[in-house]
């Protein structure tokens, strides 16, 4: 069972869409699992044959433990019932449990007579969490807000967080998105969001120092920029997939993927990978909320981007003032990695993206 | 196209963005956006979805007609049979 977050401690395998004998290349979706932040869709991590599923569907099962086994070999069978003469010792009892635990006892190596093995061989059993019926609203509404709880808490234990905040003058790029729109159909037009999460993507190439995850008293800058994009589930909580290689995606193909996100985050559909490889987090309060938004880090990440509701503003342009559409765009950083003189040129640079929003197109 | 099939339509629609609401007890003549606390991806994925399905364009410059539910369906009917 894999963690999709550091704040997952077990999940239910709701359905398996392998069966023994199937080839499988990495990224295929060989199962669903249902967890605190939803169903998601589990992808393989190798290429491979499935050898055997150690889990019926419906199981909890905790993290770390195995659910199937994958062989890379190909020429190796998979296991059927006529496979009898492979049987290993064991004692009726030990068989029986391993059974009723879906133990493999191929793997184990017993103490009876002739090397039997015994009930006493099988592995400790694993504590199985209280049974959850994941299909009640009530309890996975009660499941999200607990996974929250634990890496919020966690969060403001370990990391040392510092803020910085600016808010942004967007009049030069809505009049650049409304003419981009002008006549084009509902899904090819762009929305203020996909340029902002863009702005935010290109300037983080240049600020390494907040793009990776503090892991074992170290930071890890990572190779890539993948956004965690925070979406919220109505009065539940909410969940940040990510979208991947942000700073490389034309704005049209972007704006398309947040859309998908944004559907499969509340209809189910999220994939394993989208579920934890999220660099960064940028959390957007959304035309209702308030004007500034100060995020907590989402660890082992360093930094969040927050992004208020844009708003017309007075603002000063020459001399003039004027009314501007206007957003404030703030930071939360871990000051184990960067210092606030770094934070303030990512999010100055952002600025700078934004006032030439034809640089954000490819 | 019947009233009752749009309305089925649009509120399938609606549970796609909003899965933990029940269309069926909103108040029909309040703002929609309001009402499921809908933002403006939702509101695009839901223009995108409904023109789909009923084979209509929905121009942006109507959108502000589209308020309440009520408001939402009579538009609809109206063009669905303009087309």
């Amino acid at each position: 069972m894999p963690s999709f977050g550091a704040d997952m401690e077990s999940g239910v395998v709701s359905e398996w869409r392998i069966k023994p004998g199937d080839r499988i290349q990495k990224g295929d979706i060989i199962a669903v699992i249902e967890t605190n932040k939803g169903a998601i869709d589990m992808e393989a991590f190798q290429t491979g044959t499935v050898h055997k599923l150690l889990v019926e569907p419906g199981s909890q099962v905790l993290v770390g433990t195995p659910i199937a086994i994958l062989s890379e070999n190909k020429a190796e069978a998979p296991v059927t019932d006529s496979v009898v003469s492979t049987r290993p010792k064991a004692s009726p009892l030990a068989r029986k449990r391993a059974q009723v635990r879906g133990i493999d006892l191929r793997g184990l190596s017993g103490s009876g007579p002739d090397g039997a093995i015994l009930a006493a061989d099988l592995p400790t059993p694993i504590p199985q969490p209280p049974e959850v019926d994941a299909t009640e609203p009530g309890d996975e509404k009660e499941m999200m807000r607990r996974a929250i709880a634990t890496a919020m808490a966690r969060s403001k234990r370990e990391i040392p967080h510092y803020y910085l905040s600016t808010t942004i003058d967007l009049q030069t790029a809505l009049e650049w998105m409304t003419q981009y729109n002008h006549n084009k159909p509902a899904d090819e037009q762009l929305l203020m969001t996909a340029l902002l999460h863009k702005a935010v993507a290109l300037a983080l190439v240049d600020s390494p120092e907040l793009n990776g995850f503090y892991q074992n008293g170290q930071f890890h800058p990572a190779d890539e920029i993948h956004l965690g994009m925070a979406i919220s589930i109505r009065n539940w909580g909410l969940i940040t997939p990510a979208l991947h290689r942000v700073d490389k995606a034309p704005l049209a193909e972007l704006m398309q993927r947040m859309r998908d996100l944004t559907l499969r985050a509340r209809r189910g559909g999220l994939r394993s990978s989208e579920m934890t490889d999220a660099t960064i987090t940028v959390s957007s309060m959304g035309e209702r909320g308030v004007e500034t938004l100060f995020g907590v880090i989402y660890p082992p990440q360093v930094a969040l981007i927050g992004i208020g509701c844009p708003q017309t503003l007075p603002w000063v342009v020459n001399g003039e003032v004027c009314p501007r559409l206007g957003v404030n765009v703030s930071l939360a950083a871990d000051h184990r990695v960067s210092d606030g003189h770094q934070g303030g040129k990512c999010l100055r640079r952002i600025n700078t993206l934004l006032q030439h929003p034809e640089r954000l197109l490819d | 196209m019947e009233i009752a099939q749009i309305e089925a339509i649009v509120f399938e629609e609606l549970k796609n963005i909003a899965p933990e609401m029940e269309p069926i007890e909103l108040d029909r003549d309040e703002d929609l956006r309001e009402e499921m606390d809908i933002d403006s991806m939702d509101f695009m994925i839901l223009m995108v979805a409904l023109g789909k399905r009923l084979g209509i364009t929905i121009p942006d410059q109507d959108h502000h007609l589209l308020t309440s539910l009520n408001n939402v369906l009579g538009y609809l009917q109206e063009k669905v049979a303009q087309n």
